[in-house]
């Protein structure tokens, strides 16, 4: 893999492998579920019928951060577990991304005044994509899941290093809303 | 069994205050381990431990059941500084963890107590977090 994301100029061999590829990965993004708080279980109703992750190929959770594509932070970050969460990142192949999920992932939160939390995960990680809410809404990180997989599918790896990370907005749009269910193809409402 | 307070505070030099929900004995920290001896041999056995910053002072405070229904409160008080007391981990090997919490959140050292180090905190970090002198990120840049 290393070829493609640390070649710097695209060419036709390279170009044509990484399309392939963009594609194999937006439909395998694999969880690395690092659970360090309770919007960990708004991520498992991700995995229930409504939701159903599976449908778009990321219903896997590994135990192992080294076979996952996807950190998914969804918490606090305590100054304790810090170094830990930069193992587990370190830990994960290239490439990989990092979702902050709820208030306390991006700035800490209720917490954000206390001793003993560091403020965001992305004081310790660099995060692609954040999710408000507190509790995050499954919809909510659908879309994010979805505006991710946009991402991995439609930039190209070659010389990966820069991104800019994706801010899911707070108070949600009636379109994006209306995109998920779509998606879901569900039409009652949620 | 029914612990009569004012005779063992009497006897380790202390007072009853019986202002709190439940009665408290107050002794001077000389006689603290031995308060807790002279209970544990009268069957009592402890619940909790724990710190109050006064300010000036920091209270440490055991809690102890005599029976199920008889809740004693023991309270010593220390000099914000000379913050040191024997430490309870002779008389009740329970205390392990709890005063293990007392010293990483208030800085209270027990004399005596097999491994004093932080037991939430990680090791290097700085200052008590619980007392009223600590100060947050936050105030800190305000000061």
């Amino acid at each position: 893999m290393g070829l493609i994301e640390n070649a710097e100029r695209p060419n036709f061999i390279l170009t044509t492998i990484d399309t392939l590829l963009r594609w194999g990965r937006s439909h395998s993004l694999w969880w690395c579920n690092a659970g360090s708080a309770c919007c960990s279980l708004e991520f498992a109703a991700m995995g229930g019928a409504r939701y159903d992750m599976d449908r778009i190929g990321s219903g896997l959770v590994r135990a192992s951060p080294r076979q996952s594509d996807v950190l998914l932070i969804p918490g606090p970050i305590t100054k304790k577990m810090a170094p830990i969460f930069v193992r587990v990142y370190n830990q994960m192949p290239d490439p990989k991304w990092v979702i902050a999920m709820g208030s306390c992932a991006i700035s800490g939160g209720a917490f954000r005044e206390s001793y003993s939390m560091t403020r965001g995960a992305d004081t310790v990680l660099p995060v692609d994509v954040y999710v408000p809410g507190c509790p995050v809404r499954p919809e909510a990180l659908f879309y994010g899941l979805l505006k991710l997989r946009a991402r991995v599918r439609g930039t190209s790896n070659i010389g990966l290093a820069h991104r800019e990370p994706i801010y899911v907005p707070p108070d949600l749009p009636p379109e994006w809303e209306a995109e998920v269910r779509e998606f879901l193809g569900e039409h009652e409402a949620c | 069994m029914t612990v009569d307070l004012e005779a063992v505070a009497a006897a380790h030099s202390g007072r009853v205050d019986r202002e709190g929900l439940d009665p408290a004995i107050v002794v001077p920290r000389e006689t603290w381990r031995q308060l807790a001896q002279a209970l544990s041999e009268a069957g009592v056995w402890f619940s909790d431990l724990t710190c109050v910053d006064r300010g000036e002072t920091v209270e440490v405070v055991a809690q102890v059941c005599a029976s199920a229904s008889e809740q004693i409160t023991l309270k010593t008080v220390l000099p914000n500084r000379d913050l040191t007391v024997d430490s309870l981990w002779p008389v009740w090997p329970g205390m392990d963890w709890l005063e293990r919490e007392a010293y990483d959140m208030f800085g209270v050292s027990f004399v005596g107590h097999p491994d004093l180090t932080r037991i939430l905190m990680f090791d290097g970090f700085e200052g008590y977090p619980l007392r009223k002198s600590f100060l947050l990120e936050t105030e800190e840049k305000a000061s």
